[in-house]
């Protein structure tokens, strides 16, 4: 295999689409396992959506929505000087829309499973909602959070159709791995298919196991 | 129809098309043209010969004609867009994406009856009917040019209704090929361009049977983009590239290929 | 007698409600009844980790729960500290660490002092570096009760503290909570099924029966024939 920048493109955006879903994917866990507030089955289905949508639908309606004919694509544009779409950036906000509903499922459920207790000691020692949560809560979900955030890796990495949508499949700028084995397979090329889906999985792999041994650690 | 020309001119009117970002420098130009996937070989040889002979860099983005369309529409930054039908450059055009002095048809496409080396080979369109072929694959005819030609040959064939429950539809034109090579259906209406190099013989679906798949590209670069651009689109029109076209199945505009 | 904690609320939770009216003063006042009857709702509603349906409840004289004027002081304020069957401590931190999360004020120096000192206190303090985690029952319950007295409480509250521990370590503790509500001369409420822990501490009685409180008793420490009397008032 000659041509390493899909890899290369992968693995970053990758981890970009990893931090922005697993800080937001966490936050939003933390509200729908806490709050009791309007609106909140609402949120819980739009952070639900990106799993029911086929994902060529929700690449289109993130090209619609963030295209240089949308406010918030004429916005970017106006601020940064170039289209918001078409570039590395939407590739990591498709990854992360993509990634989004595994981080918060995983880590909802490690949120709602830490003993109430805990959280009630805290607060009889005084300790506001924010610190009960950082004391408390998010620690002893830790190992919950990691995996719902090594969960969202593993999708973002992975991600086609919302991608090559809103991204698209432009050689040397936006191909990721994903696409870029399509794109063999298209071509006939099977033998750089094959590389490419056995990189794929080995980064995955390697990141994950990674992240298991550093959690088991932990304890 | 009245709907999608007054979509298409609310989208003119406050369409921004893609921005001429990347600039290429002048010492090494470089353009990315969106192609139909049925041009894949075909165009992969023509940037060669033209990188060749100009040192232009051509990158190419295949993809279903539909969906280029709809990138292009949305800030794409594509300088050519070669659709496998015309109606596709015509809403880049309307939308004020595409330059209407460089739209030209480059080629017609064919529809071939593709099956796999042993399997039946069936020599008219009207043989599908045979229950014998359980799966037949064609491009969705929704979205995919070669998708909607299948489906009219089939019925100008007056065996639609005998197939419609036997056929499996690909993604785009070169999904439908994939599919038929890798045994999930039993014969597939393909892009001849794309069956041109396994030096087989494959059943050609006569052109009266389907409209004619005009396929036309148009120049949507902006800035200094747009003379490598017109550069590229006049290399598929010139002599040496038609040949190339030729050779890889596809009809010319101006010749009349000699239907069997 | 200065009343240190007085309820007169229906709390719910769930399907089950409980129906909680008395007052407790200095010293140590058990909650005794049957297992289901509200005795720990009744604990977490002063808490205030849970709201009362309907009602009122008043720590030291504050009112820091009343549904009529949508009073509800959030737990963090109420001054209080809570010892729960299973100590309830974190276990990626230490017992020190756990402690000194209860103190107040202060730079961490002398947070960490005035946590060290408390941990002594209740006999602990050789643990203080400890993997809490590796904590036998009995002294996870010292710590907590270490924690719950670090924030320099106005009220205790215990719920079943000992239920989970062996009879020579139960006994030490009552030992211990006995002498430090007295000596800090707080108030506590503790949940208990434990007659030996009514005989052992117990300045006053609580008596639940299902869903409801029936009235306060005062009792000796130390005379069983009281708590006997008691019970032949119990449902």
């Amino acid at each position: 295999m000659d041509d390493w920048f899909p890899l290369w493109l992968s693995v970053r955006v990758a981890f970009g689409a990893t931090v922005i879903a697993g800080g937001a994917g966490i936050g939003f866990a933390y509200v729908l396992a806490k709050g009791r507030f309007r609106g909140r089955g609402l949120l819980e289905a739009l952070v639900t959506l990106p799993i029911v949508l086929p994902p060529t639908v929700l690449g289109y309606y993130l090209l619609t929505n963030l295209g240089v004919n949308s406010p918030v694509g004429r916005a970017w544009e106006g601020l940064v000087g170039e289209p918001l779409v078409f570039t590395p950036t939407a590739a990591v906000i498709a990854a992360s829309v993509s990634a989004l509903p595994f981080v918060v499922r995983t880590a909802r459920a490690a949120i709602e499973g830490v003993d109430g207790r805990l959280e009630a000691a805290a607060r009889v020692a005084g300790h506001p909602e924010w610190r009960v949560a950082a004391l408390v809560t998010l620690p002893v979900a830790a190992r919950g959070l990691t995996a719902g955030v090594a969960l969202g890796f593993a999708r973002a990495l992975g991600d086609f159709g919302a991608t090559v949508m809103v991204a698209g499949n432009i050689p040397g700028r936006t191909q990721t791995m994903p696409i870029a084995v399509y794109d063999a397979v298209q071509a006939g090329d099977g033998s750089t298919a094959r590389t490419g889906s056995l990189l794929l999985v080995g980064v995955a792999v390697v990141v994950l196991l990674a992240v298991t041994q550093l959690s088991a650690r932990e304890r | 129809m009245i709907l999608r020309s007054a979509v298409l001119a609310v989208l003119a009117a406050t369409a921004a098309c893609g921005a001429p970002s990347v600039q290429s420098s002048p010492a090494a130009p470089a353009i990315t043209v969106a192609a139909a996937s049925d041009l894949r070989v075909a165009f992969e040889e023509l940037g060669e010969q033209l990188h060749a002979e100009t040192g232009l860099e051509v990158t190419f983005s295949f993809g279903s004609s539909g969906q280029l369309r709809e990138q292009i529409l949305n800030g794409a930054p594509f300088d050519v867009f070669a659709s496998a039908n015309v109606e596709f450059v015509d809403d880049v055009i309307s939308a004020g994406c595409g330059d209407p002095a460089t739209k030209t048809d480059y080629a017609f496409g064919r529809l071939v009856l593709w099956t796999p080396p042993g399997g039946v080979a069936p020599s008219t369109v009207a043989d599908l009917a045979d229950p014998s072929y359980r799966r037949i694959a064609i491009a969705n005819p929704d979205h995919a040019p070669y998708g909607k030609a299948a489906e009219q040959a089939l019925a100008r064939a007056g065996v639609l209704d005998a197939v419609g429950g036997r056929l499996v539809f690909g993604e785009n034109i070169a999904d439908t090929l994939r599919i038929a090579q890798s045994g999930n259906a039993d014969v597939g209406l393909v892009a001849r361009s794309l069956t041109i190099g396994d030096g087989r013989d494959h059943a050609l679906v006569p052109e009266d049977l389907h409209d004619p798949l005009r396929q036309a590209l148009v120049v949507t670069a902006t800035g200094d983009r747009r003379a490598p651009a017109r550069a590229f689109a006049a290399f598929v029109g010139s002599d040496a590239g038609r040949r190339i076209m030729a050779r890889y199945g596809f009809a010319l505009p101006g010749e009349r290929e000699d239907p069997r | 007698m200065t009343t240190a904690v007085a309820v007169d609320a229906t709390i719910t939770t769930g399907p089950f409600t409980v129906e909680a009216r008395f007052e407790a003063g200095p010293g140590i006042t058990a909650l005794f009844g049957p297992s289901g009857a509200g005795k720990s709702v009744t604990l977490a509603a002063i808490a205030g980790l849970l709201r009362p349906a309907a009602g009122w409840v008043a720590i030291d004289g504050e009112v820091v729960a009343d549904t009529t004027r949508a009073v509800h002081v959030p737990t963090q304020q109420r001054r209080l500290g809570m010892v729960f069957q299973h100590a309830a401590l974190l276990t990626h931190r230490s017992p020190l660490d756990n402690v000194g999360l209860a103190v107040r004020s202060g730079p961490s120096a002398s947070r960490r002092q005035e946590a060290r000192r408390w941990l002594d206190r209740v006999h602990a303090g050789h643990l203080a570096a400890s993997r809490t985690a590796t904590l036998s029952g009995g002294e996870q319950q010292r710590v907590a009760l270490a924690r719950a007295l670090a924030g320099g409480p106005r009220l205790l509250l215990l719920d079943e503290p000992f239920s989970a521990l062996d009879q020579p370590t139960r006994r030490n503790l009552r030992h211990l909570v006995r002498d430090l509500v007295d000596e800090q001369e707080l108030a506590a409420l503790v949940v208990t099924h434990d007659l030996a822990d009514i005989t052992a501490f117990a300045d006053h009685v609580v008596l639940y029966e299902p869903g409801r409180t029936l009235g306060t008793h005062a009792v000796r420490r130390g005379h069983a024939d009281d708590v006997a009397a008691l019970l032949g008032l119990a449902p």
